[in-house]
């Protein structure tokens, strides 16, 4: 698994590299603005690039099968003896390492500079850490709804594009169906508070773990029917 | 042993295999001939478990194509299918990786006798490069079956020739091959048996030397007048 870790991960290299780029550009767009207006715009950054990220990581994790499709190297991927959750792990790994770095660019640059060159904002690193993770993590969980998609196209002979399309509908439908009652399973998970400190004030805010933990139940249950279909996949 | 039985495989309701029934012998070098779209690829790809049959039944040592039979076959496919942003000495060690049955002496000596340019990156091989390229990663195996999927498609004569030389030098005893092509000429000396195929059915299938005694002539001139004439 390592092996195929690996290859994916240098496969992605240009993707991961370009998305670098996006995110150091945009850094880079607002660090002006920091000094201007105190600080505070730098803020920008975050709120600029972060909502992008989920429809990034469904569309990454579409392309990632896709390409293999595509230019035919699924052919040798899927010649290989081994068995579907080593491929499907190998590839929800090497996204994985790109939303946690995509992320920690988005977070890190703007910290560093309200941090360090501003008396306006104030977050301890162990926060920071705890937001990146919680962060990057609940966007990772969105990575098995296209593959799941992706693949279940690509067990029948006719229509994958259809069947692919209509199932992401159709599994968001259930996803949030799914929530409310898989929010109460895990409700006895308390809720994760950080707080800040902005302008000389002492902001506090919450992040619902339930949901997370829900949305994970749901993305384990994906990712192994991922791994079913991968091998039942028709070249 | 490979066995079919009533093997059909449908595309929108195209039959791309249609009722094919076949029996092949461990150990023997099998020819697989027809025009484009006669079905050869679709059942090599059932063989291996690319795809599954619309109905029909495949056995191989009594066993249904699958990722449990990848360690024993090996699979050539038409399609270029390597990663082109690896270098290719790269992508044998990366390949070679998954096999127990890798011979590295083998690779070795193919990729001396293709003159393979190992240190170049993949995308900056010729169209008959990267062909010796994936016969590397096929060949290179001591596997059971060899399943060849149009090995000599779009490769120039001289290439061609030097291609079926590399697949006998890679021929062992026990081994079984199975060759599809419809560039016959080149291929022909190979084949033990060769299996005639027309719009998703068989229609000639025999000893090579049988079937050149039967109608008087060259597998080449049976392809041209038997399936097109």
């Amino acid at each position: 698994m390592v092996s195929l870790f690996k290859k994916e991960l240098l496969g992605e290299k240009n993707w991961i590299i370009g998305f670098c780029g996006f995110v150091l550009g945009i850094n880079f767009l607002f660090l002006p603005l920091a000094k201007v207006t105190e600080g505070f715009m730098a803020m920008a950054v975050i709120f600029f690039t972060l909502p992008a990220f989920p429809l990034m990581a469904l569309v990454r994790a579409f392309l990632i099968w896709k390409n293999e499709w595509d230019s035919n190297t699924s052919f040798l991927l899927l010649s290989l003896p081994i068995r579907g959750y080593n491929i499907v792990l190998s590839k929800i790994g090497a996204l994985a390492v790109e939303i946690f770095l995509y992320v920690l660019l988005v977070f890190l640059i703007p910290y560093l500079v309200l941090t360090g060159f501003t008396e306006q904002f104030r977050i301890d690193a162990v926060t920071f850490l705890k937001l990146w993770f919680l962060t990057s993590f609940r966007i990772l969980l969105l990575v098995p709804f296209a593959m799941f998609s992706y693949l279940l196209g690509r067990i029948f002979s006719k229509a994958k594009g259809w069947i692919s399309a209509g199932s992401l509908i159709v599994l968001l439908l259930v996803y949030s169906r799914y929530l409310y009652f898989g929010k109460k399973i895990f409700s006895y998970i308390p809720e994760v508070t950080m707080s800040f400190t902005l302008a000389g004030e002492v902001e506090t805010f919450s992040l619902n773990i339930a949901t997370t933990m829900a949305t994970f139940l749901f993305s384990v249950i994906l990712t192994l029917a991922s791994c079913f279909f991968v091998e039942k996949a028709e070249l | 042993m490979i066995e079919i039985k009533n093997l059909v495989k449908t595309y929108n309701d195209v039959y791309a295999v249609n009722g094919v029934n076949l029996t092949i012998e461990d150990g023997s070098f099998v020819g697989l001939v027809g025009p484009n779209g006669s079905g050869k690829t679709t059942l090599l790809k059932l063989l291996f478990g690319f795809c599954r049959p619309t109905s029909g039944e495949i056995k191989i040592d009594g066993r249904a194509p699958g990722v449990n039979l990848r360690s024993e076959i090996a699979f050539y496919p038409e399609y270029d299918s390597t990663y082109h942003w690896m270098k290719a000495q790269d992508l044998i060690d990366w390949y070679s990786g998954f096999f127990k049955d890798w011979n590295k002496e083998k690779e070795k000596n193919l990729i001396d006798f293709f003159k393979l340019p190992t240190h170049r990156y993949v995308a900056h091989l010729s169209k008959g490069l990267r062909a010796k390229l994936k016969l590397v990663l096929t060949l290179s195996r001591d596997a059971k079956i060899f399943i060849l999927d149009e090995p000599l498609s779009g490769i120039d004569p001289a290439s061609r020739v030097n291609i079926t030389s590399g697949i006998l030098k890679a021929y062992r005893a026990k081994q079984t091959f199975i060759f599809s092509t419809h560039i016959v000429t080149d291929a022909e000396m190979l084949f033990e048996r060769t299996i005639f195929m027309k719009e998703g059915n068989i229609v000639i299938d025999g000893k090579s030397d049988a079937l050149r005694e039967k109608y008087g002539k060259s597998m080449d001139q049976i392809f041209k007048e038997e399936l097109y004439g």
